[in-house]
């Protein structure tokens, strides 16, 4: 029953004051927040208290949602500047040496597919490696346009960008990413 | 035949596959690429890089992670702690009273006629049965007991509530 009820239902009875509305919400959208979340801060614990106090905050200000956007849009902007505040009071992180030269294994996208599921679960971590080393708004315009499937105008929305620069962002975090994948295909060759 | 002339590149094809060409552009290199065939296994390569990061699984949170964010939620919902303070600072300034009021009687009576320093100051008579036995103590203390008892039930009963809404 609770998959039927669409955003807009649990947020006006959340307002109302019903909690189990609350717990639908978080249940709904607590992978995707945690997720933004780590890959910004880089910390899983962190990212669990980036995340707890986002949705906090889009309860605290729920009343104050006007269903302009969607609901999914308005949290994930919440997420992206509870977690900019965060990292902005963290003191600088001190990468790990061991960390920078771990080699991320990409497989050859051109293999028989004979252990294809692993190989697909190879990849993904090799990506999701990739995706640690990236600055944090990198990965979030990463996450929220490829993972997420949000559109520019929504990114626009979450960042805080005007349209122009999100394309540029976006084109930046690809070279990025892909450089860092392919410097790590070619270190873990070496 | 038309010229489709384009300075082709990944780029171009990365914003062709994201759907961030405008239409004009896009009809352009679609016809560009049924022109050159020797591209298309390169944008198809680009389709499955794309893929790829549209499938990365999600992170799951910690355990219990929802019930922990609704236990929070639920303190915020909570009356502010700071009606027991009261209670607390009004028994601090009953004890209070009972030590500086014979002390205070203590010290002037001391002094009243005496000779300083020779004599030791008698101590004052106060009658602490009859305090205690006051009225207006014990309806004072019966008052303090009361608050005390309900602020107690009210939190039992406001724990309770959030712990069932949650199971629900």
């Amino acid at each position: 029953m609770a998959e039927t009820l669409t955003d807009e239902v649990l947020i006006a009875r959340a307002v109302q004051g019903q909690q189990q509305a609350y717990a639908l919400l978080v249940e709904r959208y607590e992978h995707y927040v945690f997720t933004l979340a780590v890959r910004m801060v880089k910390h899983r614990e962190e990212a669990a208290e980036v995340a707890q106090d986002s949705f906090l905050r889009a309860f605290r200000y729920l009343p104050d949602f006007r269903g302009e956007a969607r609901f999914s849009t308005w949290l994930y902007r919440i997420v992206h500047t509870v977690a900019l505040n965060h990292l902005r009071k963290k003191k600088p992180e001190v990468h790990s040496l061991d960390d920078a030269a771990r080699p991320i294994r990409l497989p050859d996208a051109q293999h028989p597919d004979g252990a294809q599921q692993l190989e697909q679960q190879e990849r993904h971590a090799a990506i999701h490696q990739a995706i640690e080393h990236l600055p944090a708004d990198d990965a979030a315009i990463i996450t929220l346009f490829y993972l997420y499937e949000n559109s520019l105008e929504e990114i626009c929305q979450i960042m805080e960008l005007s349209m122009s620069n999100a394309k540029t962002k976006l084109f930046r975090a690809r070279h990025r990413l892909k450089t860092i994948l392919e410097t790590s295909a070619v270190r873990s060759a070496l | 035949m038309e010229d489709h002339t384009f300075d082709i590149n990944d780029d171009l094809l990365w914003d062709y596959a994201d759907g961030m060409l405008s239409e004009a552009d896009n009809q352009r290199l679609a016809a560009y690429l049924d022109e050159h065939p020797e591209w298309v296994p390169r944008l198809q390569a680009i389709g499955a890089e794309r893929r790829l990061l549209q499938s990365t699984p999600l992170e799951a949170p910690p355990a219990g992670f929802a019930v922990q964010v609704m236990k929070a939620w639920a303190e915020t919902q909570s009356p502010p702690v700071e009606s027991a303070d009261w209670v607390i600072r009004g028994i601090g300034l009953v004890f209070s009273l009972f030590i500086l009021l014979p002390l205070g009687l203590f010290i002037s009576k001391g002094f009243q006629g005496k000779d300083a320093g020779v004599t030791l100051p008698e101590m004052p008579k106060v009658d602490w049965i009859g305090l205690l036995t006051h009225p207006i103590l014990q309806y004072g203390l019966y008052f303090v007991f009361t608050i005390l008892a309900l602020r107690l039930l009210s939190a039992v009963l406001s724990q309770y509530k959030s712990m069932h809404q949650m199971v629900v």
